[in-house]
């Protein structure tokens, strides 16, 4: 059991330094790490996942919030637009097949990778440009639909939160992340505590993922603060192909 | 944005002390599945418990944040936030039965 616990605790060190340098929940590494090197099945990664990426962000955006990187009223209506599409995503994922979420996925991922690589077009110097009052409409569905994806493929959504805020509501790249990661929190909690309360979380393996994410994640949102955008915008854009080369040849794999 | 009305330490305080409580219950519990001691299972579901908790508190707090800073309608949203986290858990206990 010992060796089996430290891998645990591997693992949840690892989705705490990704998450918390990134911005992002963790559930993107964790589901993979349980089940492609430990062997877990995905029925037993998945809440683990979940309720792991509750206490990720929260780890991660302690450090954003103390250098006041978290817009609160972009995080309160997200939150709730992101609420309500977890709902929907999640009764939806009975009739959608699997293979058109992938597809949607994929090609969403694909595209916000390379646009956030290439940058925001901003000309305005060191004042950035607060989008929020012409695109809320707009930024309030695409959260909604992010909310519906992330409750059909069981992720955070912060892979996506952080393209929209950055990019279409114009924070600024720090902001961005730190308001990702706390919408996570919300995001990720309502569907934690049905797990729990359904019985379906395995806490001898969640235990030791949260220990480590918890390490893990303090030394990411520590570090996140530090780094250069442009190194963030890389590291972002490779890990987004990654996901979307994975989606993609699941999509694959389903199909031949 | 009226961030600056905002006092962010009240939730970096809530989140550290709450951090401490998870490491505190989580390190426990890892070492007691480690040793096969009986009172893992108890320390993990306390701290389980523990960050739904803090989910809440933090809801409320942000909500109280903006009430003080007159930002009535994000207060009001906070709230709504918090009710629709609480439906979503009770409907769907509801429906699975």
């Amino acid at each position: 059991m010992t060796p089996e616990i430290v891998w645990y605790v591997i693992c949840g060190m690892s989705a705490g330094l990704l998450g918390g340098y990134l911005g992002l929940g963790g559930g993107e590494v964790i589901v993979p790490f349980l089940t492609i090197i430990l062997g877990v099945e995905v029925k037993t990664a998945v809440p683990v996942s979940v309720l792991a990426v509750v206490v990720n962000a929260l780890s991660s955006s302690t450090e954003y919030l103390r250098r006041g990187m978290v817009d609160f009223e972009l995080t309160v209506i997200l939150a709730i637009f992101m609420v309500m599409g977890n709902i929907t995503g999640s009764t939806l994922s009975l009739v959608v097949s699997e293979e058109l979420v992938r597809m949607l996925l994929t090609g969403l991922l694909i595209y916000t990778a390379f646009t956030l690589l290439k940058g925001r077009q901003d000309a305005s110097g060191l004042v950035f440009v607060d989008n929020r009052r012409h695109y809320m409409g707009i930024v309030n569905v695409l959260a909604f639909f992010i909310g519906t994806l992330s409750g059909l493929i069981g992720v955070g959504g912060g892979v996506m939160l952080l393209p929209l805020i950055y990019l279409v509501v114009g924070c600024p790249l720090a902001t961005a992340r730190g308001t990702s990661a706390f919408i996570v929190v919300f995001s990720a909690a309502a569907a934690s505590a049905v797990y729990l309360l359904r019985g379906d979380v395995s806490l001898a393996i969640a235990a030791p993922v949260i220990f480590g994410i918890l390490v893990g994640g303090r030394l990411g949102g520590f570090l996140g603060t530090m780094a250069k955008p442009v190194v963030i915008r890389v590291l972002f854009f490779v890990v987004m192909l990654y996901l979307a080369w994975r989606l993609a040849a699941g999509m694959l794999e389903n199909l031949l | 944005m009226r961030e600056h009305y905002f006092r962010y330490g009240t939730i970096v305080t809530l989140q550290r002390i709450f951090w401490l409580l998870f490491v505190a219950l989580f390190g426990l519990a890892t070492a007691f599945y480690a040793a096969g001691h009986r009172y893992a299972g108890i320390a993990a579901t306390g701290g389980t418990f523990a960050i739904l908790l803090l989910v809440a508190v933090i809801t409320v707090t942000i909500a109280e944040l903006f009430r003080m800073a007159r930002l009535y309608r994000y207060w009001l949203l906070s709230y709504m936030l918090l009710t629709i986290l609480l439906s979503t858990i009770l409907l769907r206990m509801y429906f699975s039965g």
